[in-house]
């Protein structure tokens, strides 16, 4: 199969729109941590007993999702569906810009970022945390390679062995900084070690619902054809994937219940009478859960696209 | 960083604040530095950014004198020693009475222990 690549012209107004706001993003991003640096971390919400903030969790999501949108790309060159192949460069790129960003949030959120170059000398092999470093500089490079078998025509060849490289990598990934959480056996809201694999389904989830959204908007700005059959396969995954992360986190929670010991945190998550409750409930389940689930596979909105987009933001 | 005495210091030109340490930490026993840092002691400097603890007093430890709370409680409510020098006063109280330490389970030979609690 030929597959032909055209380039876009950068050059029409919505394109410097795009570019101005982002850069405007950017600015107010770098001004926030301007702000936290200045006035100190207290300022993001954390304390001595919340210890990492609002900032990780986005940084975390970021990085979670990263993974996640290398999927169509594995599809293609790993389980060699050639429907995906048009679109691996894409998820490629997605994921490596995912990555930058959630590590960019990471590193900024650090008490001294100035150092961090003492994280990656002084090392201490013991520590999950310090495995994660490696592992997502990895990351970086075997995509990289990956993005470079792809785009350059006479390594194509080697397309399906750098992909199977980077699928490799990016299960081993997200089961680093799941476990960075499975084994913290202070906290107990995370000592668990399905927090692994939860995390790895959650990758393929989050990743899908960026890859999704980024796929329509860059097809509908550019104003080419993108056809239902492959939106619409993406979209059956992607409840799929919800549907999956339900069940984990369905297994995470009852599995804790089971352990007397948990009693207490998991009254305090799912039975409380504050805010968590109402986040757990409402926002993870309904809104990040069985809204999702609804607007893919109600029989009314099959084949929707604002539906799918809606989908994929609430995940 | 783990002195020979088995005093846990924080090597604050390593540390990048990342709070791996806290989340770890089964004894809220360490705080991250928010605030800009004035009037610093020259025998304990601390860092803003970086993640600090009790230093059971090291400064006055290697003076041979006792940490500050235990100077100050006047009674044998909190003892300081070597918990492994058999003539120590810890060594011979805890010979005596009964101890534990918190969250025994988890068997981190904590060098502090309590009693009657």
């Amino acid at each position: 199969m030929n597959i032909r690549y055209e380039q876009t012209q950068g050059r029409s107004l919505g394109f410097y729109a795009l570019i101005a706001g982002l850069g405007v993003l950017i600015l107010a991003s770098l001004g926030a941590v301007y702000y936290m640096e200045h006035h100190g971390h207290y300022v993001t919400g954390m304390n001595n007993r919340i210890v990492w903030g609002m900032p990780h969790v986005f940084a975390l999501f970021l990085i979670v999702a990263a993974s996640g949108a290398l999927n169509v790309a594995s599809i293609a060159s790993v389980f060699n569906k050639k429907m995906y192949k048009p679109l691996s460069r894409l998820s490629g790129l997605v994921s490596l810009a995912l990555l930058a960003g959630g590590l960019m949030v990471l590193v900024l959120d650090l008490g001294r970022p100035d150092r961090l170059i003492v994280a990656m000398t002084e090392y201490n092999f013991k520590s999950i945390f310090a495995w994660n470093i490696i592992l997502y500089n990895g990351f970086f490079v075997i995509v990289a390679v990956y993005l470079w078998m792809m785009f350059e025509r006479r390594m194509n060849k080697f397309t399906s062995k750098a992909g199977l490289a980077a699928f490799s990598w990016r299960l081993i990934l997200t089961t680093g900084t799941g476990s960075i959480f499975g084994f913290l056996v202070a906290r107990q809201a995370y000592d668990a070690v399905i927090m692994a694999p939860m995390f790895i389904i959650m990758s393929f989830a989050f990743g899908l619902a960026f890859f999704i959204l980024i796929l329509m908007a860059s097809y509908k700005w550019t104003e080419r054809p993108l056809g239902d059959a492959v939106v619409n396969r993406l979209g059956n995954l992607l409840g799929v994937f919800v549907a999956a992360v339900m069940y984990f986190v369905a297994v995470k929670h009852l599995g804790n219940l089971y352990l007397a010991e948990n009693a207490g945190v998991e009254n305090f998550i799912l039975f409380g009478d504050h805010i968590y409750t109402n986040l757990f409930w409402y926002g993870q389940i309904i809104l990040g859960g069985l809204i999702p689930m609804a607007l893919i596979y109600h029989p009314a909105l099959k084949g929707n696209r604002p539906a799918l987009g809606l989908a994929s933001y609430l995940c | 960083m783990k002195r020979e005495d088995g005093i846990v210091l924080v090597d604050r030109h390593l540390c990048i604040g990342c709070r791996y340490c806290m989340m770890a930490c089964p004894y809220d026993a360490r705080s991250f530095v928010h605030e800009d840092l004035t009037d610093q002691k020259e025998h304990m400097p601390r860092g803003k950014g970086t993640v600090e603890s009790c230093t059971l007093c090291v400064h006055k430890v290697d003076n041979g004198e006792s940490p500050a709370c235990v100077a100050s409680v006047n009674s044998d409510a909190v003892i300081f020693g070597d918990l492994y020098d058999a003539n120590s006063k810890i060594n011979q109280t805890l010979k005596k009475i009964q101890s534990t330490q918190i969250r025994a389970d988890l068997n981190l030979n904590t060098g502090v222990r309590y009693s009657g609690i």
